[in-house]
């Protein structure tokens, strides 16, 4: 007769091998895909009337994870079983490489959930990015590797839009990285500076540069680039003197021509531009115009005057350990997907 | 489009219903003339859809890639392309009756689709995209024939005694083939997709929809090759889930877009 320990002990291992042998089974496989395919149906479905944030804070739910965790366990399982099989050749070779991806693509989106960090850069052309605060995007301040961010000078900004119409055709970036080299970024080719960490171009604006000069001696008081949102024209930015108590409503025509209703743009791109300038000091209007390059508007002793136009550039640099892993993951799910088709193919033939 | 093309366009979907319809017939009236002559409309409609394609490609000064139209007029040349290729020794009778219903509702899709040509966006400058646009139509090529050869399948096994066992047999084994063709080349449509994505919103996934269907209709015929495989499903069992499973295939392409607004993919820009 068996004591009680050992029968309790048997019983352990008795659940444990079931459990084993359920992990290990094909047809726990068949029903785990075929509620993550359901759950996958209702997620999409459910996008239908929710925006992005709220399918991607559901696809964050426990449920979702849990037939996944369950799913890769099977397939941990299934693999470790199928383990001897190796030595037969190159099909179930491949059968092990095909599976066992998808827990290298799991590791690569849990890298991804919990290391990535991304931060926005605004830098206009001949800055140098030096990592100070102010040249982070508001609520991004701060390199997201958590090291050192890469210094560059952005020395030259491209954009092409078709027709006039507000369709880009080429949004390109070159970038001196010091100690790097010239990397040229575009809107969906990023500058990779590691294995792990890309700068991509998101986005580009005006900077016009104000000078405020005294009106009776012509002596400049103040001048700055500013970097404003005004980009497509009509929209409006404003940005206030450093020194002197005057804040100024500004809009762009990157194109500017005077018609009978007045000025407007004949195109989007920067080739005669004008700035549309409202000055104030507190709430009180001081002077307002339309001032090509060189021409100035006077109010209070001093003229207002924008020179120069020049573009900036919304750069984001993107930390994300993950995505090597998960691309990795991918490169082995096909390598297995072909041995095992080749396999496959050669053992129909024979 | 001009008319000139149109009018090329809407002949070349007359061409491929004509070889349908032939096709049909020859099997149902039993004449090999026909069937012939159904093979033959499909090789001449081929030709001519190939030059609509490097027409439209002159015309708009890119590879036809962009918008409703031109993914329609690619794709469904694609899927035709393999329907011929698959049976260039006609070995499987009906299969263009089958598979080309589905290149038909694409160009009669894309027929209706906004036809202006659309710019190059900047977005879109990606050696990326040709591999992920290449390889779905690929995968979708694939799944057409196996959906068709399953149409075939099921019809054929209900009226046996028309239908020799090698047949059936030789059409089974080509549902699987063209299933395994079909999901390994998904697979690079994916991962293709997923690389273009991080280079462009820095997020390999990001649960668009039509991410989500795409790997739905992914995983469902992972699943049809494992009930093939191991659970032993074959023949007229394996048919059925082939029919079913180029739904996913086709609301991933055409649903999305209308049922599902938000989606940031290629073929909503028009």
């Amino acid at each position: 007769m068996s004591s009680p320990l050992t029968s309790a002990r048997l019983r352990a291992r008795l659940a444990l091998f079931r459990l084993w042998r359920l992990f290990g089974s094909f047809k726990l496989s068949v029903v785990l895909t075929v509620l993550l395919a359901l759950y996958h149906g209702l997620l999409a479905i459910w996008a239908r009337s929710s925006p992005a944030p709220v399918v991607q804070s559901i696809a964050g739910l426990l449920p979702f994870w849990l037939v996944y965790g369950l799913l890769l366990a099977n397939t941990a399982v299934c693999l470790w079983r199928r383990l001897p099989a190796l030595v037969r050749g190159a099909g179930p070779l491949g059968t092990l490489m095909f599976h066992g991806s998808f827990l290298v693509i799991a590791l690569g989106f849990a890298a991804t959930f919990v290391a990535r960090r991304e931060a926005g850069i605004r830098v206009a052309v001949g800055e140098a990015f030096t990592g100070d605060v102010e040249q982070w995007v508001a609520g991004d301040r701060g390199a997201p590797v958590g090291g050192t961010a890469p210094r560059f000078v952005v020395e030259e900004i491209v954009p092409e839009l078709w027709d006039d119409a507000l369709l880009f055709t080429e949004l390109r970036a070159r970038i001196g990285l010091v100690n790097a080299g010239k990397r040229d970024v575009r809107i969906n080719e990023p500058a990779w500076l590691g294995l792990c960490t890309l700068l991509r171009l998101t986005g580009f604006g005006y900077a016009p540069r104000y000078e405020l000069s005294d009106a009776a001696s012509g002596k400049v008081l103040e001048s700055a680039f500013v970097k404003l949102s005004v980009f497509p024209p009509g929209q409006e930015d404003s940005f206030s003197a450093s020194t002197l108590p005057f804040e100024v409503d500004v809009g762009v025509l990157p194109d500017a021509v005077q018609r009978d209703q007045g000025w407007e743009t004949a195109s989007l791109n920067l080739r005669r531009p004008a700035v549309i300038a409202r000055v104030f000091r507190g709430k009180l209007p001081l002077a307002a115009g339309t001032l090509l390059e060189g021409e100035g508007l006077s109010f209070e002793g001093v003229t207002l005057r924008f020179p120069e136009i020049r573009y900036w550039a919304e750069l984001s640099l993107l930390y994300d350990p993950g995505a090597a892993i998960l691309f990795s993951g991918y490169a082995m799910a096909l390598v297995g997907l072909l041995l095992r088709v080749r396999a496959g193919g050669r053992e129909a033939r024979e | 489009m001009t008319s000139a093309y149109a009018i090329v366009y809407w002949l070349v979907a007359v061409v491929y219903a004509l070889a349908v319809g032939a096709e049909i017939a020859g099997q149902v009236f039993r004449r090999e003339r026909l069937s012939r002559s159904s093979n033959a409309l499909v090789l001449v409609g081929v030709g001519v859809h190939a030059t609509l394609i490097a027409w439209r490609w002159i015309q708009a000064g890119h590879a036809p890639v962009i918008g409703a139209f031109e993914n329609c007029l690619l794709g469904a040349w694609f899927i035709v392309v393999m329907v011929v290729w698959t049976n260039r020794r006609r070995a499987f009778p009906l299969l263009a009756a089958g598979a080309l219903p589905l290149a038909l509702l694409l160009l009669g899709f894309g027929g209706m689709a906004e036809s202006a040509p659309s710019p190059f966006v900047a977005s879109l400058r990606s050696f990326w995209l040709y591999i992920h646009i290449f390889f779905a139509w690929l995968a979708y090529g694939a799944y057409s024939v196996a959906c068709g050869a399953a149409v075939v399948y099921l019809v054929k096994s209900r009226a046996a005694a028309a239908a020799p066992p090698e047949t059936l047999a030789r059409l089974d084994e080509l549902m699987f083939r063209a299933t395994v063709f079909g999901f390994v080349t998904d697979a690079v449509l994916i991962a293709a997709g997923a690389i273009w994505a991080k280079n462009l919103w820095g997020s390999y996934w990001s649960w668009d929809p039509v991410e989500t269907w795409s790997l739905l209709s992914w995983l469902i015929y992972g699943l049809a090759l494992h009930l093939r495989t191991t659970l032993g499903w074959r023949r007229r069992r394996l048919a059925w889930v082939l029919v079913f499973a180029i739904v996913g295939v086709l609301i991933s392409f055409w649903g999305v877009k209308y049922l599902m607004p938000g989606t940031a993919h290629v073929f909503t820009v028009d």
